[in-house]
């Protein structure tokens, strides 16, 4: 009898049914630094004269549809990675983290995460930095630089760093080192969480740079695209898992030390 | 679905159960449990609380009182969680009310509730959990209650009580499995979430003045 109670006990204490609270941060040792390590995987990516990846967000407690589209990716042997635009989370609550990233995690290719609203919710920012890394960062991947920037500026109340711009023209300003960038980030520049008086600069960051290819946003949930600003680059608004579809791009490099892309939406 | 037929009245399980909790309600009018006596001063607390986990803190503590022939308690608990544990210091107050529908007393000193049911309230302390009144969001940006979680509970009570010469001593040990509203909404949007997914255990100890 005191045996059975003792192990009773112990299952209880040691189990995940014994939660302190809803608000904490502690995470698994292999939940950390998700986006360094998927990033180096990335890196070793052989040369490819053309670059699949698959493109979505605004996951937020969608766990059935997006293990339905986890599913339906991985039966595409044509990824090479995926991007995320943000909102991993709904309430920012370590719980939804842990499980977006168990889920996240069963796709057959790596991925890499841009921060979102949501994810700001009580101590999400915290858990965010632990389990994703830092909000802003960027890599060159076969010609190809990829900037992901942080742009919830309601959430860093209207804060005129928030996009940086200086740090986005500084990433984007060696054109001689890349054939075309892409800009990752969570709120379109006109969106009404967007810092107003940064909606200009960042158009004009991304214009300007000469080689911006596309700028991937979410936040919306549904599918938009289009030509904003100068009519040069896309902007492309992903669709969230809940309304069954995901996109799928496809980089190369062209003659004149440039690139070009091609886009279709995927529905599952 | 259990139907059961009676002189032209049908019964089902929803109508049973129904009956079966005020029967608990009205008919059990006698016997106490702590025989709890609120006549002299009403505001004076019944009992002091100590208890582990359960959406409130690593630990929490605090008072309660107990109403209706003690079948009903309220405590009031403050809550901790050092950053050690949780990665966050987080501090909490919180609100537990319980309602003990039967009793059974095993032997003169033991008594058990099988089965109780209660409703949690649980207030964090901080300005990120309060952050949708910092006036840069317009109403009902994040919809759901920024900053005071509730939700169920159900569980047991096990009283063991020491005959003193004037009155009673009543140590009192609990547990409970707790839900709070960010689960349930996550519950019952998503078909592979499951309930031990969103239940948290607890226990703890209450002595009884």
């Amino acid at each position: 009898m005191r045996n059975y109670i003792f192990f009773v006990l112990l299952l209880f204490f040691t189990s995940s049914c014994v939660k302190y609270s809803p608000y904490v941060t502690n995470l698994s040792s292999d939940e950390y630094d998700n986006n360094q390590r998927n990033l180096d995987d990335i890196l070793k990516i052989p040369e490819k004269d053309t670059l699949c990846f698959m493109l979505t967000g605004d996951v937020q407690r969608f766990y059935d549809e997006t293990n339905a589209m986890v599913a339906h990716a991985n039966t595409d042997p044509e990824f090479d990675f995926m991007i995320f635009t943000g909102d991993m989370t709904d309430f920012g609550v370590r719980d939804e983290f842990k499980t977006m990233h168990h889920i996240l995690n069963k796709l057959d290719f790596p991925f890499l995460c841009s921060v979102g609203n949501h994810d700001f919710n009580y101590n999400g920012g915290a858990i965010y930095l632990e389990m994703f890394g830092p909000y802003d960062y960027s890599f060159t991947l076969q010609g190809f630089k990829f900037v992901f920037i942080n742009t919830n500026g309601r959430e860093f109340e209207w804060s005129t760093n928030v996009p940086d711009i200086d740090w986005l023209e500084s990433e984007l300003a060696d054109t001689s080192s890349y054939n075309g960038a892409i800009v990752v980030n969570h709120v379109a520049p006109w969106n009404v969480d967007f810092t107003p008086s940064l909606e200009e600069p960042f158009a004009n960051a991304l214009h300007y740079a000469g080689k911006t290819m596309m700028e991937l946003n979410g936040h919306n949930h549904d599918y938009t695209s289009s030509y904003p600003y100068f009519e040069d680059i896309q902007y492309i608004n992903t669709s969230s898992p809940l309304h069954r579809m995901y996109i799928k791009i496809k980089i190369w490099k062209t003659d004149n030390y440039s690139a070009d892309y091609s886009m279709e939406r995927v529905e599952f | 679905m259990l139907i059961i037929q009676w002189k032209g009245w049908s019964f089902n399980m929803k109508k049973i159960l129904l009956a079966l909790i005020l029967m608990g309600f009205f008919l059990q009018v006698s016997s106490q449990i702590i025989y709890s006596d609120t006549s002299k001063k009403w505001y004076r607390p019944n009992h002091i609380v100590l208890q582990y986990a359960g959406d409130f803190g690593f630990l929490s503590g605090g008072v309660g009182f107990d109403f209706v022939d003690d079948k009903i308690s309220i405590d009031f608990l403050v809550g901790y969680v050092p950053a050690s544990i949780g990665g966050i210091d987080i501090y909490t107050l919180n609100l537990k009310s319980v309602y003990k529908p039967f009793h059974y007393r095993i032997n003169k000193n033991i008594t058990v509730v099988p089965f109780n049911i209660g409703f949690i309230s649980s207030h964090a302390m901080g300005s990120q959990y309060n952050k949708t009144k910092s006036g840069i969001y317009p109403d009902g940006y994040y919809w759901w209650p920024a900053n005071n979680r509730v939700g169920p509970s159900f569980g047991q009570n096990y009283y063991y009580s020491i005959e003193k010469k004037k009155h009673k001593r009543v140590i009192e040990f609990y547990w409970d499995f707790v839900a709070n509203d960010l689960g349930l909404y996550t519950y019952f949007d998503n078909k592979e979430a499951k309930l031990y997914h969103i239940f948290s255990f607890d226990c703890g100890l209450k002595w009884y003045f």
